[in-house]
């Protein structure tokens, strides 16, 4: 078992399908808002807002509220630890994934 | 949400929407040809001769006139840079979210591959007429020409990465101007002038079309992306 992690030993937090997918997405950005992480999810606005607590809280990611006129806007970002973190379970994934297909 | 994640996809689909409306292209595209047709200018015989008369005689204004017109580069940039959110999160991106990109997204290994496939056609061109098998209209050319190979690699890695086949075909359409740029006989000056005219004509065509199928889609009351 040296060569790869057990999902058992995987980031948990992380882990959570729907967090997972809030990661993967702000991977690919500076920061993104709320609107668009409530497209690409497809979560519920609550749930999408527990996650990002959750990951807030977590260190992972910054959260900024805002007004766009005189709408609330509110956008996300990973932070340096969340970027590390998420790097850090991809390559877990990737490792695991490749002992399956080869098994 | 129970489903598994396909992470790639997600990230890839994020780094993509910067690309995806085609106002990025058109933001590059006209950059190119303001600093190309600057570019040529200066390198002409008569744009050579007024610059140097100029920093000859009246250096201090020339100075200041250089930094104002670099500063007012800098502010046109900028400007459009902002114009460019504006314009997403008034329009495009209103319903579907807005997405700051990436500030460095490019893979290292990409970026030293093309500097080195520039610097090896540069060289090779610079050995080759030592040699006296090109003359040296031809290894200079090798310049612009190199450039656009360059960014045709670069266009084409990232079309190829981010699976955005327009890209693929602005990429060829670059190679197939390098070649043009090293075989046609110009000067100097000129070949500059090609090469930023050539890429703002393929970015701003690759960017109207874009620009229209997003439009289009946004029209039809579908989500963009």
């Amino acid at each position: 078992m040296s060569e790869f992690s057990l999902p058992t030993q995987f980031d948990r937090l992380i882990h959570q399908p729907s967090r997972l997918a809030i990661m993967a997405v702000l991977a690919g950005c500076e920061s993104a808002d709320f609107t668009y992480l409530l497209n690409t999810t497809g979560l519920t606005k609550g749930t999408l807002s527990a996650h990002l607590s959750k990951l807030e809280e977590a260190g992972y990611l910054a959260i900024t509220k805002s007004f766009k006129g005189k709408f609330p806007h509110t956008s996300a970002a990973l932070t340096s630890q969340g970027r590390k973190a998420f790097k850090a379970y991809r390559k877990q994934y990737r490792e695991f994934g490749n002992f399956i297909e080869q098994d | 949400m129970d489903t598994p994640v396909d992470l790639d996809q997600l990230t890839h689909q994020t780094k993509r929407r910067e690309f995806t409306d085609g106002l990025r292209d058109l933001h590059i595209g006209i950059t190119i040809l303001i600093l190309s047709l600057l570019n040529w200018l200066i390198l002409t015989p008569t744009g050579a001769t007024w610059l140097v008369k100029a920093i000859l005689y009246h250096k201090d204004l020339t100075i200041v006139g250089l930094i104002g017109f670099l500063g007012l580069f800098i502010l046109i940039i900028g400007g459009t840079e902002r114009l460019l959110e504006r314009i997403r999160r008034a329009s495009l991106w209103r319903e579907s979210g807005f997405v700051k990109p990436l500030r460095w997204g490019f893979s290292k290994v990409l970026m030293i591959a093309v500097v080195f496939v520039m610097l090896a056609v540069i060289i090779g061109c610079v050995w080759f007429m030592t040699m006296g098998r090109l003359s040296q209209e031809v290894a200079l050319r090798s310049i612009p020409a190199a450039a656009s190979l360059g960014t045709a690699v670069f266009t084409l890695s990232l079309g190829h990465s981010l699976k955005i086949r327009r890209y693929l075909v602005v990429g060829v359409a670059g190679l197939f101007l390098a070649i043009a740029i090293f075989v046609i006989p110009t000067t100097f000056a000129q070949a500059w002038l090609w090469l930023g005219l050539g890429w703002a004509i393929i970015l701003l065509a690759s960017g109207l079309w874009a620009l229209t199928l997003a439009l289009s889609e946004l029209k039809g009351g579908r989500t963009h992306e």
